[in-house]
């Protein structure tokens, strides 16, 4: 005959299991998950000229219009504050400050001055000029309130997004 | 004659381990996006004025990565379309396809922010070749790697 009760500990389930597989699962989502900051958007377009003729030149009178160009040996090459400095021309002459915020302070200006928000503005950059440069012109252009930004693709018979007559 | 004590099964009490793991299991499954990856891990350029890519509508996509060759173990860029690399040719006739199946497609370019120009115009003329007009930058607000 059995005595007493049995012990109390008997009736609980056995949880290594449900460990070992929640462990699994756990360390999956751990691995699987990456805390990357958000990604952002500059959208633009092309000009409506491109179209049949796929990459025609095409002249473009813009309001205003910037180029980047690499940097050169000469008292003129300013360093910008990031790596790979290059050197702006806006509406063909050379920024006194080079830097993008002086560019946007420019354009700003302008703007202010009555220019069109809605007014062409046409950036155009060597080749060698890092991307980010390019990136940083288009950024200062928005926020400046400019609306309407344009690439120019220079290079033999090659396409072009939108080109003006020449680089300044 | 005193009977020796009855021995007592030592137990871990493994409840509080595991709300915990459930926790943080829950944490991480939330955080966690099951999603087809068609983003490469690029230093992607700085624009304050960037907007936020989830709020922004842009329907039919195509994303071109460019990233640094060196990655690779090569020279000058490399080309990725949904994390596959390849030449500068097949992304232009993949962009002619596109072009062709819509012509509304949006073209996002994510590229390397220290990379030269050239690599990303290649792909704008591209785009211009093919009838493409809508052209999206990807970039960070933010200094850091997206991804």
């Amino acid at each position: 005959m059995r005595r007493g009760f049995p012990p109390a500990h008997a009736d609980i389930p056995n949880l290594a299991p449900m460990v070992d597989v929640v462990m699994v699962i756990l360390i999956f989502f751990m691995l699987g998950t990456s805390f990357a900051i958000p990604e952002g958007i500059l959208p633009t377009r092309l000009p409506s000229q491109v179209g049949p003729g796929g990459g025609a030149t095409v002249t473009v009178i813009p309001a205003v219009r910037i180029a980047l160009l690499e940097q050169q040996d000469g008292p003129k090459a300013i360093s910008l504050d990031q790596k790979g400095a290059c050197r702006i021309v806006v509406m063909g002459h050379e920024l006194a400050e080079n830097s993008f915020d002086a560019l946007s302070g420019y354009l700003e200006a302008k703007r202010l001055a009555g220019a069109d928000p809605t007014g062409r503005i046409l950036i155009g950059a060597e080749p060698g000029v890092q991307y980010q440069h390019v990136i940083s012109a288009m950024d200062a252009s928005v926020r400046a309130g400019f609306s309407n930004i344009l690439f120019s693709v220079g290079g033999g018979e090659s396409a072009e997004v939108e080109r003006a007559d020449e680089l300044p | 004659m005193k009977r020796p004590p009855a021995t007592t099964r030592l137990g871990l009490n493994l409840a509080p381990m595991v709300d915990v793991m459930m926790c943080l299991l829950i944490f991480f499954m939330l955080a966690t996006k099951m999603v087809e990856r068609e983003n490469s891990r690029i230093d992607l350029p700085v624009a304050k004025a960037a907007k936020d890519a989830e709020k922004q509508a842009l329907g039919s996509r195509f994303v071109v990565n460019i990233r640094d060759a060196a990655l690779h173990g090569g020279k000058g860029a490399v080309y990725l379309i949904s994390e596959e690399v390849v030449p500068l040719a097949d992304v232009l006739q993949r962009l002619e396809t596109e072009g062709q199946l819509d012509p509304n497609v949006n073209c996002v370019i994510r590229a390397d922010r220290d990379l030269p120009y050239k690599y990303v115009q290649a792909v704008m003329i591209g785009c211009a070749r093919a009838k493409i007009r809508n052209i999206t930058f990807g970039a960070v607000r933010v200094e850091g790697r997206t991804g």
